[in-house]
């Protein structure tokens, strides 16, 4: 899996994932993923577009992320999932602690709350 | 219409790749839609993983099989390990409405597979685990 990194206006970060995040692709960018992510304890953008097949390994990784963000104040607002992605995330209920947006504006508008 | 493929895996997820590329090929010559690949390369990769690092806690070398039929109706994924048994469908349901903080990280993979699933059936047969899962097609 490929992972980088993009600061947007504001200064807002966004984590951009790409490839399948099966057993192989997950754990090839998880200590990336949580030093970019949860370490930080800073609302983060996670862009999926380029994601096409999520495990439940993957979502056990966004989860760990989330739920060490969440004491902190801290989120994670996931960014044009692909349709099959989309409904595994909420289909794993991911979308009942963290925010699914259409585009990155909108992923923008959800990070800051307006 | 129908079609079968088998293949012999040992404990090891490397032989995941293996198994991705053999299913990438079977969907391809069976006209798998975008949504019955998915739930495929889900069910194998969430299940076989289970295998691999639970059926035999004793470690060791170790193969299982899987087998992928295609018809008209349905894609059936049919395993077989000679680990120690256990039964998926037995397998406590997930709730995925706790709040975060309550939420296990683990459990999520046979609740997936229940999702993409239309039928799960599990026997113990010789000393063997023999697990059934059926997709059913032209689903939305």
């Amino acid at each position: 899996m490929e992972l980088t990194v993009d600061t947007l206006e504001g200064g807002i970060k966004c984590v951009r994932l790409a490839g399948r995040m099966d057993l192989k692709g997950t754990q090839s960018i998880e200590a990336r993923f949580n030093a970019e992510t949860g370490a930080l304890k800073q609302s983060v953008i996670v862009e999926m577009a380029g994601v096409g097949f999520i495990a439940s390994i993957g979502i056990r990784l966004l989860l760990a992320n989330i739920k060490q963000l969440n004491p902190a104040g801290a989120k994670i607002v996931f960014c044009r999932p692909q349709k099959m992605v989309e409904d595994v995330l909420r289909l794993s209920g991911l979308d009942s602690v963290a925010e699914i947006a259409a585009d990155e504006a909108e992923a923008v508008k959800l990070l800051k709350g307006v | 219409m129908s079609a079968t493929v088998q293949i012999t895996l040992q404990n090891n997820t490397d032989e995941l790749q293996r198994l991705n590329e053999l299913v990438a090929q079977f969907g391809a010559d069976n006209n798998f839609t975008v949504q019955e690949e998915y739930a495929v390369f889900l069910c194998l990769e969430e299940l076989s993983t289970n295998i691999i690092n639970y059926a035999w806690p004793n470690g060791g070398d170790h193969t299982f099989d899987v087998r992928l039929s295609v018809d008209e109706t349905a894609i059936k994924i049919e395993f077989q390990d000679d680990g120690i048994p256990f039964d998926p469908p037995k397998f406590p349901k997930q709730d995925i409405t706790k709040p975060v903080h309550e939420r296990p990280i683990g459990g999520l993979g046979i609740h997936l597979v229940r999702q993409q699933s239309s039928e799960m059936f599990y026997e113990r047969l010789d000393e063997k685990n023999i697990l059934f899962v059926k997709i059913k097609r032209g689903q939305s």
